[in-house]
């Protein structure tokens, strides 16, 4: 056989196989969407948070945006809930107004039976601090703290004794799997590790409420797995409702509820 | 907010991000303050060495000089004596009634009458204006009557009611007229190996009290009370004169290295060798004597013609067309006696005619020729006075700031005056002495707080035209508060007036420092601020108050002061410690001769920690830097986190 015909013979194979993979990884992904969606088991527990006939608008430049369109839903304590919507659906804005970040234009967020609108700015900081956990997409970790540090921050700003600051963050820090890495820098860190560390971060002041946006947009899928376990057990062993901000159908599809956004307005 | 070293934690991740801009900002801005801090520590250190130096000479004794200056003739056309239409009248009256004698006087002599314009008592300009000569006999007389009609005075009287009851003692201090300002200015010549040298000119020249050497005499000799010359004495001297008459004498410094024929020390000189000098200089020159030549007016216009004649006679003598004078004169044949006739060849007419003349010379006030040979012991050495031209060096800004010891590098006890025809001759009193007042007069007080108080209280400042006076600044009055008052021996006093000006001038560059300090860190803040929008945003997300934000800013603002004061502090001790290894050497030996140590181990430093100032300016370093990032960290608190995080 010359070296031509081999290299030929190569490539015919390589095309095969390659063909046979995306017919594969289709064949999965239609399956998955023509499955039923499941159905939402609503927890006997009491509402946590409550919008009622939210909107918000922002003006872009001079043109009015509408992010959020007279939303109006329930979310019970110890739910995990997704907020699944295309980019610019309005989800994120959803989010930050159940963490008490942004405001509304109109219409109420209840949260623990409290009124956002109502609070000042610094009764929202100890909202936040205390009743929330954030966990973003990009982790915003600060690189000159260690792990243990970057954990304790949020008990920082609660005033939290140093001592019992530790303890806590040790033990989350085990839960999350990163007991041996507790010195390590983030730039020492592996992507699924730096999101653990934000997760355990949001789980510091033992929040109500934990909110992610996109917690596993910059990871890969086998990290992605271990992040929502993370969430579970956030969930079963932290008594956290987790709302998650999303557009992996597969990972809202795994939550206990899913609501769907779309131009600002949640979905039947 | 939150707890202390949490916020420490936190603003020191900011302290390792933009390193070189911080570096940058720590050094311009540090910079700013090692100028506060260097001019503190050298202050100090100048300020703590003179007043150690200090407590060896007066020795706690609180001493205030007053003297008057008429500033009148400054004031306005009519102010000045020499203007004055009154006094102009009056000597014009007495020229006429002069001339008149004078020509009547010639005719009964039997000589001619001429008329001398240098003798004109009112000189008259080409566009009318008339001043009045002081350098002519009437001039002098119309001076002397305008003084005694004078009814405020700047006596001793007039002084005292100024300072009030406070002080313990009172003394009075004279010095010598400047030369050009006295009519019939007498001369003194310094005599070396006995010897009186005709073509040395020894004059002053400089500003008055300048005159290096034994010319300095000229412009500097100062009569004093005995008690305020004794903490200059050298070892083993006294004031009392011995049974030669010698005059007990202070002389500068530079005088008596002429005395002692030493070779001026090379520039580069070490402390060592300066120091030697000293010691030698003060060993070999205690209870030295030496002689200087007094030559009243007339004499001085004698030996000046003999002068002249034998200069022409060895620069002419042999050409055919000199022609000798009739009366020749040769200098002296010994130091400080008339010249001699060397050869008189003039009719008997000729004589007669010039005894007439002399008659008439005296009979209208001219001197009968006199000289004397004053002898001199010295029993201390005093710096040289200088006058810097152009901008002063340390060692000038010392040397002004302690002008308060003795006030002359010349002094002697203040009894000599009247104790002979030249010494009284020689401390006339000018009638035309604006410049510098020849009599001042000291009060010695038992407390420093009663000499400051004084100060502070019963002081004022000669006003001159264009000078205006500060708030609480009185001008000196002849009727109310005639004299100028300083503090004399001792700097401490002086130096309270030095230390309150330098701390004016250290509020004034504490301020504009901490201003352009204030912009630098603004800066550097800022863009710290910026690049932490993000990480604030978050921090507000997982619940950080605005307050602990600005907490986190302001804390980091600290250690950037931090980092300032240690800059400051480090750099600002070598700058010192580098002024401090160039002129301690030499301000050591002039402070050692200014107050007369007796310790020349005693070494003059040019730092001194002062922990208030330490204190200032660490309080201005650290407003610097709150002002610099109150608009960064107002503007960041204010910001909408969720715009922030969106603009990822």
């Amino acid at each position: 056989m010359n070296k031509q015909a081999l290299i030929q013979q190569i490539l015919d194979v390589y095309d095969n196989d390659v063909a046979a993979i995306g017919r594969d990884i289709k064949s999965v992904i239609v399956s998955r969407r023509n499955q039923p969606a499941k159905k939402a088991v609503i927890p006997d527990t009491p509402v946590i948070v409550e919008l009622k006939d939210v909107s918000k608008t922002y003006k872009l430049g001079k043109t009015p945006v509408t992010a959020l369109d007279a939303v109006s839903l329930s979310i019970h304590e110890g739910e995990m809930v997704a907020l699944l919507g295309k980019s610019g659906s309005g989800k994120s804005t959803l989010l930050h107004m159940i963490g008490g970040l942004d405001k509304t234009t109109s219409g109420d967020v209840i949260v623990d039976g409290v009124n956002l609108k109502k609070l000042r700015d610094s009764k929202l900081s100890y909202y936040r601090g205390q009743k929330i956990g954030f966990v973003f997409q990009s982790f915003y970790l600060q690189p000159f703290l260690n792990v243990t540090d970057n954990i304790e921050v949020p008990a920082m700003f609660a005033r939290m004794k140093a001592h019992e600051r530790h303890e806590r963050s040790h033990s989350i820090a085990e839960a999350v799997g990163l007991g041996e890495r507790i010195k390590s820098y983030g730039k020492e860190l592996s992507g699924g590790q730096i999101q653990r560390v934000a997760i355990a971060r949001a789980l510091m002041n033992k929040p109500r409420i934990l909110l992610a946006d996109e917690p596993t947009g910059n990871l890969d899928q086998q990290t992605a797995e271990t992040i929502f376990a993370l969430f579970k057990k956030a969930r079963d062993e932290f008594g956290a409702t987790v709302i998650i901000v999303t557009h992996d159908e597969d990972l809202a599809r795994r939550m206990d509820r899913v609501i769907r956004i779309a131009d600002g307005k949640v979905m039947a | 907010m939150i707890r202390f070293f949490d916020a420490l934690k936190l603003a020191y991740t900011k302290i390792r991000t933009r390193k070189i801009r911080l570096v940058i900002t720590v050094f311009v801005a540090g910079l700013l303050f090692v100028g506060l801090t260097a001019s503190s520590l050298i202050f100090n250190g100048i300020i703590t060495s003179i007043e150690s130096f200090s407590d060896e000479g007066f020795n706690k004794r609180y001493i205030i000089s007053g003297a008057y200056t008429d500033t009148s003739s400054f004031k306005s056309e009519n102010g000045s004596p020499m203007s004055n239409p009154a006094l102009i009248a009056r000597a014009e009256t007495l020229e006429k009634e002069r001339q008149a004698k004078r020509k009547a006087v010639a005719e009964r002599l039997g000589i001619e009458f001429v008329q001398d314009e240098s003798e004109k008592a009112v000189q008259v300009f080409p566009d009318g204006n008339k001043s009045l000569n002081p350098m002519t006999v009437i001039g002098q007389q119309v001076l002397a009557e305008s003084d005694t009609n004078q009814t405020a005075k700047p006596t001793l009287a007039a002084f005292q009611k100024q300072i009030g009851s406070n002080a313990s003692k009172f003394y009075q201090a004279q010095k010598i007229a400047i030369p050009g300002m006295l009519y019939n200015a007498p001369k003194l010549t310094p005599l070396l190996d006995g010897k009186e040298k005709y073509d040395t000119v020894y004059a002053g020249g400089g500003f008055p009290g300048t005159t290096q050497g034994l010319a300095g005499i000229t412009d500097s000799w100062t009569l004093m009370d005995d008690s305020l010359m004794k903490p200059f004495l050298l070892p083993g001297q006294n004031l009392e004169r011995d049974a030669s008459g010698s005059i007990p004498i202070v002389i500068s410094y530079s005088a008596a290295q002429e005395l002692l024929k030493y070779s001026k020390l090379d520039t580069n000189a070490t402390l060592e060798q300066k120091k030697q000098r000293l010691i030698d200089t003060r060993r070999e020159i205690a209870g030295k004597a030496f002689s200087m030549c007094y030559r009243n007016s007339a004499a001085q216009f004698q030996l000046q013609k003999a002068i002249e004649q034998q200069s022409d006679l060895k620069q002419n003598g042999t050409k055919k067309e000199y022609k000798k004078p009739e009366l020749l004169y040769d200098v002296p044949a010994s130091p400080c006696t008339s010249p001699v006739i060397q050869r008189d060849v003039r009719s008997a007419e000729a004589k007669r005619l010039d005894e007439k003349q002399e008659t008439f010379n005296l009979e209208f006030g001219a001197q009968k020729p006199t000289s004397e040979l004053l002898k001199f012991r010295v029993v201390g050495v005093s710096p040289d006075r200088s006058m810097p031209m152009g901008m002063p060096g340390i060692e000038d800004i010392i040397s002004m700031m302690t002008m308060s010891t003795l006030g002359s590098s010349w002094v002697s006890p203040l009894t000599i005056r009247d104790s002979s025809p030249a010494l009284k001759d020689v401390f006339r009193i000018a009638q035309m002495g604006v410049f510098e007042p020849q009599q001042f007069y000291a009060a010695e007080f038992s407390s420093p707080d009663a000499a400051r108080q004084v100060l502070k209280e019963r002081n004022c400042i000669n006003q001159f035209p264009g000078m205006p006076l500060e708030p609480g600044q009185v001008a000196c009055a002849i009727e109310t508060r005639p004299f100028a008052l300083q503090s004399f021996g001792s700097a401490s006093l002086a130096l309270e007036d030095i230390k309150a000006t330098f701390k004016r001038f250290q509020l004034i560059a504490a301020i504009v420092v901490t201003v352009l300090a204030s912009v630098i860190l603004m800066g550097m803040i800022g863009r710290i601020v910026a690049d932490a929008r993000k990480e604030t945003a978050v921090f507000r997300a997982v619940g950080a108050s605005r307050m602990a934000i600005a907490q986190i800013y302001i804390t980091y603002t600290m250690y950037l002061s931090l980092m300032i004061i240690v800059m400051a502090f480090v750099i600002g001790f070598a700058v010192a410690l580098w002024v401090d290894s160039r002129y301690s050497a030499n301000t050591s030996v002039t402070m050692a001769l200014l107050f007369n140590v007796a310790d020349l181990g005693k070494q003059f430093h040019f730092y001194t920690l002062n922990w208030y100032d330490v204190g200032l300016i660490a309080v201005v370093v650290a407003a610097a830097s709150i002002v610099g990032a109150m608009v960064p960290i107002a503007h960041n608190i204010q910001r909408n986190p969720i715009r922030d995080m969106r603009e990822e």
